[in-house]
């Protein structure tokens, strides 16, 4: 399990590789109760501009909390989120490939409260950018 | 992707000041662990009572990301392809979400400018629960058409 001593400014967690399916939009939408038919319904998808059924923007929650996580070392309950920032590039299409590479880039202390900064960006099999996010974390541990 | 136009909002027609339709929704531990298990993010915090009990939220809470996905439901439903590419969000989390508590998402048109051929709309964005205290708040920023 790592601790908040262990994380070194300029980390980069090992990158996490994760291919969007439909079941996995459709569980995801599912699971936040959005009826957009852009994510659900096929014909919505192909009369739309962009041809298919995409994956919500905040469905890369999926990936990059998994990449994250992809280190296997985080302790359970130690990341409570504090602030998050999303670039939403691109949209994600069924059967997109991605890889999502985790850069910490800062962490320090705040009225006693430990903080660790992740910087994360996500490409598809193209190589070009979907999504960047940055998310703070308040360190329990 | 095809050759049609994006179905955009028109920029025009947004006013600073502008309320969008808010989401409204109730948030139990069925559905927390319906979305734990659609993210992959099974931290016991959120699924688990026992271990969760033990925290400093004495309680199970909802993923930071649920709640951000309201925000997005209701950017979507109101800029449509503005809200799915060339969009971004920042916000900051105030207090947990807790099975049982209704989050309603609402957003206000801040600012408004031109870039190139598109219209870029910022709102300010919210989460607030039954008892109107703060979960969430920050920016959204869409696209419109010129």
């Amino acid at each position: 399990m790592i601790s908040f001593e262990e994380f070194e400014v300029g980390q980069k967690f090992k990158p996490h590789e994760f291919t969007m399916t439909k079941e996995t939009i459709y569980k995801y939408a599912e699971a936040v109760f959005d009826n957009n038919p852009l994510y659900r319904e096929e014909e919505s998808g192909k009369s739309s501009f962009y041809g298919s059924i995409i994956a919500p923007p905040t469905s890369a929650a999926i990936y990059i909390i998994s990449a994250f996580q992809s280190e296997g070392k985080i302790p359970p309950g130690a990341a409570v989120h504090a602030r998050q920032k999303f670039k939403f590039i691109r949209p994600v299409f069924p059967g997109d490939h991605l890889v999502t590479n985790v850069t910490v880039k800062n962490k320090f202390v705040k009225m006693e409260r430990k903080y660790v900064f992740f910087e994360m960006i996500t490409l598809n099999q193209n190589g070009e950018p979907v999504v960047n996010s940055e998310i703070t974390v308040f360190w329990t541990q | 992707m095809n050759t049609r136009r994006p179905n955009l909002k028109k920029f025009a027609e947004i006013e600073l000041g502008m309320e969008l339709p808010e989401v409204k929704k109730q948030v139990t531990q069925e559905i927390i662990n319906k979305y734990a298990h659609a993210s992959g993010d099974m931290d016991p915090q959120h699924i688990d009572p026992e271990f969760a009990g033990q925290t400093v939220f004495k309680g199970t809470i909802a993923h930071g990301l649920l709640t951000i996905a309201y925000i997005s439901e209701m950017m979507a439903n109101f800029f449509k392809d503005g809200w799915y590419s060339g969009s971004a969000m920042e916000i900051s989390f105030h207090a947990p979400v807790r099975p049982g508590d209704t989050i309603t998402a609402s957003g206000k048109v801040k600012t408004k400018k031109t870039s190139g051929d598109r219209g870029i709309v910022t709102c300010k964005v919210a989460c607030t629960n039954q008892e109107n205290a703060s979960i969430i708040t920050g920016t959204a920023t869409a696209l419109a058409e010129l």
